[in-house]
C-alpha cells in the first residue's frame, strides 16, 4: 500500500472502498479470539455486579469517609474519555480541520461506547442500584420527585444528553457510508440490515444537500455539549463543600483534561487498527501529528491547573485546603498523586519532539501512561480528598477490593466488545468525507481504469 | 342514591369496583415491589391486659450489676423489654445509667444462654434434662453428705444472701462471695484506720480539690455512675470557680483523662508519694489536725527522696500538697485495683491519715457502705483450693461468678476445681467455669424473675420480672427454695416459704411500717426499691491502731504490668455482649480485642509499632498481643486491659484477647488479696504484625480546634458583648432565606466540660435506634455504625525546658449536627434526606438509594451507610425497637434527635391539650448521660434550658467557620491556668 501516492485518483476512490469493505469481511480466528478474551473478562465484571447486588455494597473498598471510590472515578474517566469523539467530530468539523477526517468515526464510536461504560458507573455504584430509575423526573405513582438542586441529577441529565446527541451525530454521520456497504455487500441478512440502516439513502445531490446542512446543525449542537457535560459532571466535586473539591477552576479543568483522556485514547485505539486493518494511507502521520499537539496543550492546560491549585491552597489560607494539598503530595496516596503529575504534566510534553510524535510505539506508549495518568487524576480528587476532610477524628483510608477492580475490569471489557463489533459491522472510515479530500477524478481517466 | 347505599350500609358497583382496586393494587405492590416480603402480623387472640400495641409499659426494677447495683427502669413494649433507663427516683444513680446497664438488654437476649438445665451422662456429655430432673440430681448428690461443700456466688446481697445463708447452713456448706474487684485493702484499711472493715461512699461531691492515687471512680472504680454524677456536680463551673481534680496514676485512664493535672507514677509507688505529701505537711505545718504517729521514719520522705522514689518532681509534691493542705474542702481517695500492689492497705491508710490531719475525714461515710464490703477475703478462695486440691471438696455450688477466668492462674484453679466430685453451675452462659461442671442450671435474667439487691446500705432496691422468661425458665432462686425442705441434713433450718417470692415478700415486711404490707410492696415495686438518701450521715472517727509499714521493694529492671479494670467488661463478667465489644475502648478506641499499651519512647526503643504482636512474659505465664502506643503512661509500665481472653463463655467472648491475670504470681498482697501489680514482665517482638482495629484513626486535632477549651482565667474575663462579636453568626451576610421554625426548632447543647466519655450514650443509641453491631472486622473496614461517636484527641504538648510531652486529651461526643445549612440536604437527589419543619434533618430510609452523596458532604462525617444486610442473631432481634426501622442494606442512616420520642411526647401533650414542656423530650443520649453533659430542647423557646445554654459564654459550634449553622452546640472544656 506504500505506493498509494501513485495511485490515480480513481483507484484512490477504489481504493478506500475495498479498504473499507475489507475490514467487514467474515472475522479471522485471531479476532474471535480477542472477543472470546474479551467476553470472559466482561462475565468476571458481570458476576462481580451481581455478587455485589446480592451481599451489598460492603464488598467494595468502601471505608468511612471515603464513600466514593473506583466506581465514580471510572465514571468520570470515561466520561472524560467520551469527550474527544464529539471535540474531533463536531468541533473540529467547524473549524474545517482537515486532520479530523479519517480519524473521526472511530473517534465517535468511542464516544458513543464510553458514554455507555460510563453511564454504568453511577447505576453500579449506588446502595440500592434497583432503584436507580428514582433520579429519573416523570409523573410516577409514588407521588414522589426528584431534587432539582442535587448536582446527581444534573449529571443525570447531562450524561443522558450527550449519550443521546453523540448517539445520533454517530448514526447520521455513517448514513452515506452505510449506503455504500449496502450496495456492496452480498448476503440477504447482511443485506437488509445495511439497506434499514441507510433509510433508503440514495445519495441524490438533493439529499447530499440536507445531508450537509443537517451535519452542520448536528455539529453545532454537539459542540456545546463538549463544555457543558464535563463541567457539569465537575460540578458534583466542585458544588460540595469537600477541601479538595470545592474549587472553581474545576470545570475548565475537567473539561481539558477530558479532551486530553479522550486524545491518548483515540491514539490507543487508532495505533493497532491502523496496523491491523493496514489503515497506513487514511490514518497518517499527519492525524498523529494534530492530535499530539492537542494533547500537548490540553496536558499544559491541566498540569497548569495542577499547579493552580497548590497555589490557591498556599494563597487563599484556607487550612482545610492547604492541609489537603499537602497531603496529597506526601500522604498515604502520594504515589498516585505523583503518578498523575507525571503521566499528565511531563510525559506530554516529549510529544514536542517531532521525532517521539512520529515514532508510534513511543506515542502509543505515552498514550497509555496519559490513560492512566488520567485515571489516576479523578482517583486522586475524589479518594484523597474525600479521606481527609474536616474532622480529623474521622479520617480514614480506603482500598479498592477485588469485587471493584473485577467491575472495572469488566468496564473495559464492556467498552471493547463493542468497539470489536464496530470494526467488523460498520465503517470505521469516513468513506464520503475522506472522498472529500482525495483528488476528484477526471473524466478521462474514468475511462482509461474502464480499459 | 348514593346516600342510600350507604345508609344501608351496601355497596354500590361503582364503590365495589374502586375497593376492588384499591386492594389489589395494595397486594400488587406489597407483594412485588418490595425487595423483603413483608411479615404477617398477627393479632391478640385474647389480648393480655395492660398490653396496649404500640405504648410501652416501665417497670422499675434492679440489675446486680458490677459493683454497686444499678436501680433502672426497663421499657417494654408488646412483652419484651427493648430499652434500660436509670431509675430517676434512686438517689444513687438520680436516672442516670451506665454503658454496662444499658446493655444488659444483650445479656437478656443473649444467643448463647444456656435454655435448659444439663447434666453430665456417662460418657462425660453434657445433655439437657429437665428441671424436676436437675433439682433431683442435685437433692440427690446433697443428701450423700458429701464432704465440705462450698457454695461460690458474686457479692449477693438482700433476700437472696439470706436465704443462700440458710441453705449453706443446711447442707453444712462454706460459702465465698468472691469478686475479683473486691477492694479488700480498702476495708482492711478502715479497719486500721477507723475501726471499720467496710467500704465506705466517698462524698466528692462537695469538695474543691480531689485527689485521686490510681483511683478510676468514673470507670469502675467502687460505684461509676454515682461518682460521675458525683463529680459531674464537684467538678462543674460554679460561679467564677471550679474545684480541681487531680489524678495519680501509672497510665492514662478515662477518669485520669478528666484531671485538671495528671501526675503518671509506677504501680505501687503511691505509698511514698502520700507519705512524701504528708510529710511536706508536716514539716510546713499545714497540717489542721495534728498528726498520729503511726509512721516510723515520716521525715525519711523529704521532697527529694520521695521524687527520687516516685518519679514526680519535687515543685509537684509541693504543689498537690500545699494545694491540698490549704483547700477549704478537699479529699484523697485511692485502692484502684491495679495501682498498689503488696502495700495497697497501707497505702489507703497514709490516705486515710492524709484525710485526717487535713481535716477531711469527715467526707468519708460508713452509714453509707457498700454492700461489697461483705465479699468474702480471697484467702478464702485460696484455702477453697487448698483443700480441693487435696480432694477433701465433694461438692461446689457455683453461681455469678466465675473463678476459672478471674482468679489468677497460678493460683491453681481450675485444677483444683476439676478434682472436685460434684460441681454445680446456675450460670445461664457457658462460661469457663460452667464448662468444668456436672450439672448446670441455668439461671434467669434479673428480667425475668424475683428479687431484690442492696448496692449500698440501706439503699434497697426490688427486682421484679419486666417479661416473661424467654425459654420458660426457673430462677436460681426458686430451685434452692424448691429444694430446701427436701435435703434430710440439719432438719431444724427450712424455710416456711413454698417459693422465692413469698420468702422476698417475707424479708421486706418488717419494712413496711405502719402502712399494710400489700400497699407498701406495690409502692416499692413500682418505684422500684426503698431508696435512702445517702448526704445523712456521721463522720468516722480516726483512731489507727496500726503503724504503716513501708519497705522499699527490690529495684527491678523488668516493666511494671498495669491490669487495668475494663469499663465495658468489668472484671470479664460482660465480655459476650456485642454492645461492648463493639462500644470503642474510650482512649484507644479499640474494640473486639486486647491490646497493650506500651510507652511511645519505650517501643521506638525497641522498635514495636502499632499493630505488633508482643510477647509478654513475667515469671509465671507468658501472652501475645497486639502493641497499642501512647505517650500517656509511664516509660517503666506497660498495661493490659482486663475482660478478655475468655476461652468459653459465647460467640463474642470466647477466643478473642488475651487474660492479663495469667501472667499474676501466685502471690497475694500483704493483707491477702489479689495482688494485681505482682508481675514484672519482659516484653519481645514476635515478628508478627496486624491491623490494629480501631475507630478512630487520627488523634490529632490538627489545629482545627474541634474540641475547644477556655481557660477559667479567660471565662472571667470573657463578658456578653464579647460574646456577641463572634458566636453571632454571619446571618446578615445570608444568600439564602432563613427557614421558618413555626413551633419547635430542636436543638442540643453538650458540656465538653461535664462529659467524661463513659461511653453509656453510645450504647444507649444502640439499644435505642437498632443500631447493628458489625464485628471486627468491619469495623477494621471503617464501617462502624454508631450515631454517636465518642471521639478523643490526644495532642502532644511538647515541654522545651522540661523535655516531657504533656497529653491533652480531649474527647468529644460527635454526632449528627442538625445543620440548618446541612451540606447533606441539597446534594441529595431523591429528597431522601431533607429538612423538616421542626429543624431537624430528616433520614427517609425507604427513599434513599445510597448514592452517598450526603455523607460525602458532611463536614463532619456523621452519616452511617448500611454495606450489608445486618443481623441480629436470635433472640437478639425481639429487643429491637418497634419505633425505629430497621435499616435494609444499600441505605444511609444517621441520628435524628430520636424523633420518635419527640413525636410520642407531642401526642402525649394533644392528648392531654396542653403544650410540651421543656425537658419533656429526652433524647436516648441525654438519657444514658450520668453526667448531665447532654441537654436537649426547644431553640425556639426562648425560656428553654437548651436556648440558655446554646448562648452561654462558652458556647460554640463545631467548624463554625463553614457556616453549616449547627443546632449542636457545644461548651467548651474549662481549663485551669498553668502554672
Amino acid at each position: 500500500m506504500s505506493d498509494f501516492n501513485s495511485l490515480t485518483a480513481s483507484q484512490k476512490y477504489s481504493h478506500l472502498n475495498n479498504t473499507v469493505m475489507n475490514m467487514l469481511t467474515k472475522p479471522s480466528w485471531g479476532w474471535w479470539t480477542i472477543f472470546a478474551v474479551d467476553m470472559l473478562f466482561l462475565a468476571f465484571g458481570i458476576y462481580c455486579f451481581i455478587y455485589q447486588i446480592y451481599t451489598g455494597l460492603g464488598v467494595a473498598g468502601y471505608s468511612h469517609p471515603v464513600l466514593w471510590g473506583v466506581y465514580i472515578t471510572n465514571f468520570v474517566f470515561w466520561v472524560g474519555i467520551a469527550h474527544s469523539g464529539t471535540l474531533i467530530s463536531a468541533v473540529l468539523f467547524l473549524f474545517r480541520a482537515r486532520f479530523r477526517m479519517s480519524i473521526y468515526r472511530i473517534a465517535e464510536a468511542m464516544t458513543v461506547f464510553a458514554v455507555a461504560t460510563a453511564g454504568l458507573f453511577p447505576i453500579i455504584h449506588l446502595g440500592r442500584p434497583w432503584n436507580f430509575y428514582w433520579l429519573l423526573p416523570y409523573p410516577n405513582q409514588r407521588g414522589l420527585w426528584v431534587n432539582f438542586d442535587s448536582p446527581l441529577l444534573w449529571d443525570v441529565f447531562a450524561v443522558s444528553t450527550y449519550a443521546t446527541i453523540s448517539s445520533v451525530f454517530f448514526f447520521i454521520g455513517m448514513i452515506p457510508d452505510i449506503a455504500a456497504i449496502r450496495d456492496t455487500v452480498v448476503g440477504k441478512v447482511k443485506k437488509t440490515f445495511y439497506s434499514v440502516a441507510s433509510l433508503g439513502w440514495k445519495g441524490s445531490s438533493w439529499e447530499w444537500g440536507h445531508y450537509t446542512r443537517a451535519y452542520f446543525y448536528f455539529a453545532c449542537f454537539a459542540t456545546p455539549l463538549v463544555i457543558s457535560v464535563h463541567s457539569v459532571v465537575s460540578w458534583d466535586f466542585a458544588m460540595a463543600n469537600t477541601p479538595g473539591w470545592h474549587t472553581t477552576i474545576f470545570p475548565p479543568y475537567f473539561v481539558a483534561g477530558a479532551i486530553f483522556s479522550g486524545l491518548a485514547m483515540v491514539i490507543t485505539l487508532c495505533i493497532p487498527l491502523r496496523s491491523i486493518f493496514k489503515l497506513e494511507d487514511y490514518i497518517t502521520m499527519e492525524n498523529f501529528n494534530g492530535m499530539s499537539k492537542m494533547i500537548i496543550l490540553t496536558s499544559s492546560i491541566v498540569f497548569y491547573a495542577y499547579l493552580t491549585e497548590f497555589f490557591i491552597a498556599w494563597y487563599s489560607g484556607n487550612k482545610y485546603e492547604y492541609d489537603q494539598f499537602l497531603y496529597r503530595a506526601n500522604g498515604d496516596y502520594a504515589l498516585f498523586y505523583w503518578i498523575m503529575m507525571v503521566c499528565n504534566g511531563i510525559v506530554p510534553h516529549f510529544l514536542w519532539w517531532k521525532k517521539i510524535r512520529e515514532n508510534l510505539k513511543i506515542l502509543f506508549i505515552i498514550s497509555l501512561l496519559i490513560n492512566i495518568g488520567m485515571w489516576f487524576e479523578r482517583f486522586n480528587i475524589i479518594v484523597i480528598s474525600l479521606a481527609k476532610e474536616f474532622e480529623p477524628g474521622s479520617w480514614g483510608l480506603y482500598k479498592p477490593s477485588w469485587v471493584e477492580l473485577g467491575i472495572t475490569v469488566g468496564s473495559f471489557a464492556w467498552f471493547f466488545m463493542f468497539f470489536l463489533i464496530f470494526v467488523r459491522t460498520l465503517p470505521a472510515l469516513s468513506i464520503a468525507e475522506i472522498k472529500e479530500i482525495l483528488p476528484v477524478p477526471k473524466k478521462k481517466e474514468e475511462g482509461s481504469t474502464d480499459e | 342514591m348514593e346516600s342510600d347505599n350507604k345508609k344501608n350500609g351496601t355497596l354500590n358497583r361503582r364503590d365495589f369496583l374502586k375497593a376492588l382496586t384499591a386492594i389489589s393494587g395494595a397486594a400488587v405492590i406489597s407483594s412485588g415491589c418490595t425487595p423483603e416480603p413483608l411479615d404477617k402480623l398477627v393479632s391478640y387472640a385474647v389480648p393480655p391486659e395492660n398490653v396496649i400495641p404500640g405504648l410501652a409499659n416501665y417497670y422499675s426494677t434492679a440489675i446486680p450489676n458490677s459493683p454497686a447495683g444499678s436501680s433502672i427502669v426497663v421499657k417494654v413494649r408488646e412483652g419484651r423489654a427493648i430499652k434500660v433507663e436509670g431509675n430517676s427516683l434512686d438517689p444513687i444513680s438520680e436516672g442516670a445509667s451506665s454503658a454496662e446497664d444499658q446493655a444488659t438488654l444483650q445479656t437478656l437476649y443473649d444467643p448463647d444462654r444456656i435454655k435448659q438445665p444439663l447434666s453430665k451422662n456417662n460418657r462425660n456429655n453434657l445433655t439437657a434434662v429437665t428441671f424436676v430432673a436437675a433439682s433431683d440430681i442435685l437433692v440427690n448428690k446433697i443428701n450423700e453428705n458429701p464432704k465440705n461443700p462450698y457454695i461460690i456466688t458474686n457479692n449477693t446481697t438482700g433476700s437472696y444472701d439470706k436465704l443462700l445463708d440458710s441453705f449453706a447452713n443446711k447442707i453444712s456448706a462454706k460459702r465465698i462471695k468472691f469478686e475479683t474487684f473486691s477492694y479488700e485493702s480498702i476495708r482492711k484499711a478502715n479497719e486500721i484506720s477507723y475501726g471499720k472493715a467496710l467500704i465506705p461512699t466517698y462524698h466528692i461531691e462537695d469538695v474543691d480539690y480531689l485527689i485521686s492515687f490510681g483511683a478510676d471512680f468514673l470507670e469502675t472504680w467502687l460505684s461509676p455512675t454515682e461518682y460521675s454524677k458525683k463529680f459531674s456536680k464537684m467538678h462543674s463551673l460554679k460561679g467564677k470557680n471550679k474545684s480541681k481534680f487531680v489524678q495519680v496514676e501509672p497510665k492514662l485512664t478515662l477518669t485520669g483523662s478528666k484531671a485538671d493535672e495528671w501526675v503518671p507514677i509506677s504501680p505501687n509507688k503511691n505509698l511514698s508519694l502520700v507519705l512524701g505529701i504528708i510529710n511536706y505537711i508536716k514539716q510546713n505545718k499545714l497540717n489542721r489536725n495534728s498528726i498520729p504517729n503511726i509512721v516510723d521514719n515520716l521525715s525519711y520522705f523529704s521532697l527529694a527522696k520521695t521524687s527520687e522514689l516516685t518519679g514526680v518532681a519535687e515543685d509537684s509534691i509541693s504543689k498537690i500538697a500545699k494545694e491540698f493542705a490549704s483547700s477549704k474542702s478537699a479529699l484523697a481517695i485511692g485502692g484502684g485495683i491495679a495501682s498498689d500492689g503488696s502495700d495497697s492497705r497501707d497505702t489507703i491508710v497514709a490516705i486515710n491519715l492524709l484525710n485526717e490531719i487535713t481535716g477531711n475525714s469527715d467526707k468519708i461515710d460508713f452509714d453509707n457502705f457498700l454492700s461489697l464490703s461483705n465479699c468474702s477475703d480471697f484467702k478464702e478462695m485460696t484455702d477453697f483450693i487448698e483443700k480441693a486440691k487435696n480432694g477433701d471438696v465433694d461438692l461446689v455450688i457455683v453461681h455469678g461468678a466465675n473463678p476459672a477466668y478471674n482468679v489468677p492462674k497460678t493460683f491453681g484453679f481450675s485444677e483444683a476445681f476439676e478434682k472436685i466430685d460434684f460441681k454445680v453451675s446456675f450460670s445461664n452462659l457457658d462460661d469457663e467455669t460452667t464448662k468444668m461442671c456436672d450439672l448446670v442450671i441455668p439461671d434467669l435474667h434479673p428480667f425475668e424473675k424475683w428479687g431484690d439487691y442492696e448496692g449500698v446500705n440501706g439503699n434497697l432496691m426490688v427486682i421484679q420480672p419486666v417479661m416473661k422468661p424467654l425459654y420458660d425458665g426457673i430462677s436460681s432462686e426458686e430451685v434452692l427454695v424448691g429444694l430446701f425442705n427436701r435435703i434430710q441434713s440439719n432438719p431444724d433450718i427450712e424455710i416456711s416459704q413454698k417459693s422465692f417470692y413469698d420468702y422476698l415478700q417475707n424479708s421486706w415486711k418488717v419494712l413496711s411500717g405502719s402502712e399494710s404490707f400489700e400497699t407498701f410492696w406495690n409502692k416499692v415495686v413500682k418505684d422500684g426499691g426503698l431508696f435512702k438518701n445517702n448526704s445523712n450521715y456521721s463522720s468516722p472517727k480516726f483512731i489507727a491502731n496500726n503503724k504503716i509499714k513501708f519497705e522499699i521493694d527490690s529495684t527491678e529492671d523488668r516493666l511494671n504490668l498495669y491490669i487495668t479494670p475494663s469499663y465495658r467488661f468489668y472484671d470479664g463478667r460482660s465480655s459476650n455482649n456485642s454492645w461492648l465489644q463493639e462500644l470503642p475502648d474510650l482512649l484507644t478506641t479499640a474494640v473486639w480485642d486486647s491490646w497493650i499499651e506500651i510507652n511511645t519512647k519505650l517501643a521506638n526503643k525497641l522498635e514495636i509499632e502499632e499493630g505488633d504482636i508482643v510477647q509478654i512474659e513475667s515469671d509465671f505465664g507468658k501472652i501475645q498481643t497486639q502493641a497499642y502506643l501512647t505517650s500517656a503512661m509511664r516509660p517503666d509500665t506497660v498495661s493490659i486491659s482486663l475482660g478478655q481472653g475468655h476461652t468459653a463463655m459465647g460467640r463474642y467472648a470466647s477466643n478473642r484477647g488475651v487474660n492479663p491475670l495469667d501472667l499474676l504470681s501466685p502471690v497475694t498482697s500483704s493483707d491477702g488479696s489479689i495482688d494485681f501489680t505482682s508481675a514484672k514482665v519482659s516484653i519481645s517482638k514476635t515478628g508478627k504484625s496486624e491491623k490494629f482495629v480501631k475507630v478512630q484513626h487520627s488523634f490529632s486535632q490538627e489545629n482545627r480546634d474541634i474540641a475547644q477549651t477556655i481557660a477559667l482565667s479567660a471565662l472571667a474575663d470573657h463578658n456578653e458583648d464579647h460574646h456577641d462579636d463572634h458566636h453571632g453568626g454571619h446571618k446578615e451576610y445570608d444568600m439564602y432565606r432563613e427557614y421558618d421554625y413555626f413551633v419547635h426548632k430542636w436543638g442540643m447543647n453538650i458540656d465538653l466540660d461535664k462529659c467524661t466519655g463513659c461511653g453509656a450514650c453510645v450504647v444507649a443509641c444502640y439499644a435505642e435506634n437498632n443500631i447493628p453491631v458489625v464485628g471486627k472486622e468491619q469495623v477494621g473496614n471503617g464501617r462502624h455504625m454508631s450515631w454517636l461517636k465518642l471521639e478523643r484527641f490526644q495532642d502532644e504538648i511538647k515541654d522545651e525546658l522540661l523535655d516531657t510531652v504533656r497529653v491533652d486529651t480531649r474527647i468529644i461526643p460527635q454526632l449528627c449536627q442538625h445543620c440548618e445549612n446541612a451540606p447533606c440536604e441539597p446534594v441529595c437527589p431523591v429528597f431522601a434526606t431533607y429538612h423538616n419543619p421542626e429543624g431537624i434533618n430528616m433520614m427517609v430510609y425507604s427513599r434513599c438509594v445510597g448514592t452517598r452523596y450526603c455523607s460525602n458532604n458532611c463536614s463532619y462525617k456523621v452519616r452511617r451507610f448500611n454495606w450489608f444486610k445486618y443481623e441480629w442473631p436470635e433472640p437478639l432481634n425481639l429487643q429491637l425497637n418497634p419505633d425505629v426501622t430497621v435499616r435494609s442494606k444499600g441505605v444511609m442512616e444517621k441520628c435524628n434527635f430520636c424523633y420518635h420520642r419527640i413525636v410520642e411526647a407531642k401526642d402525649l401533650a394533644k392528648d392531654e391539650k396542653r403544650k410540651l414542656n421543656d425537658g419533656e423530650v429526652l433524647t436516648a443520649c441525654q438519657q444514658a448521660c450520668s453526667c448531665d453533659a447532654i441537654e436537649f430542647g426547644d431553640l425556639n423557646d426562648p425560656k428553654s434550658k437548651v436556648t440558655k445554654l446554646s448562648k452561654d459564654k462558652r458556647s460554640y459550634a463545631l467548624l463554625e467557620e463553614l457556616n453549616t449553622r449547627p443546632s449542636v452546640s457545644y461548651l467548651k472544656k474549662i481549663e485551669w491556668d498553668k502554672g
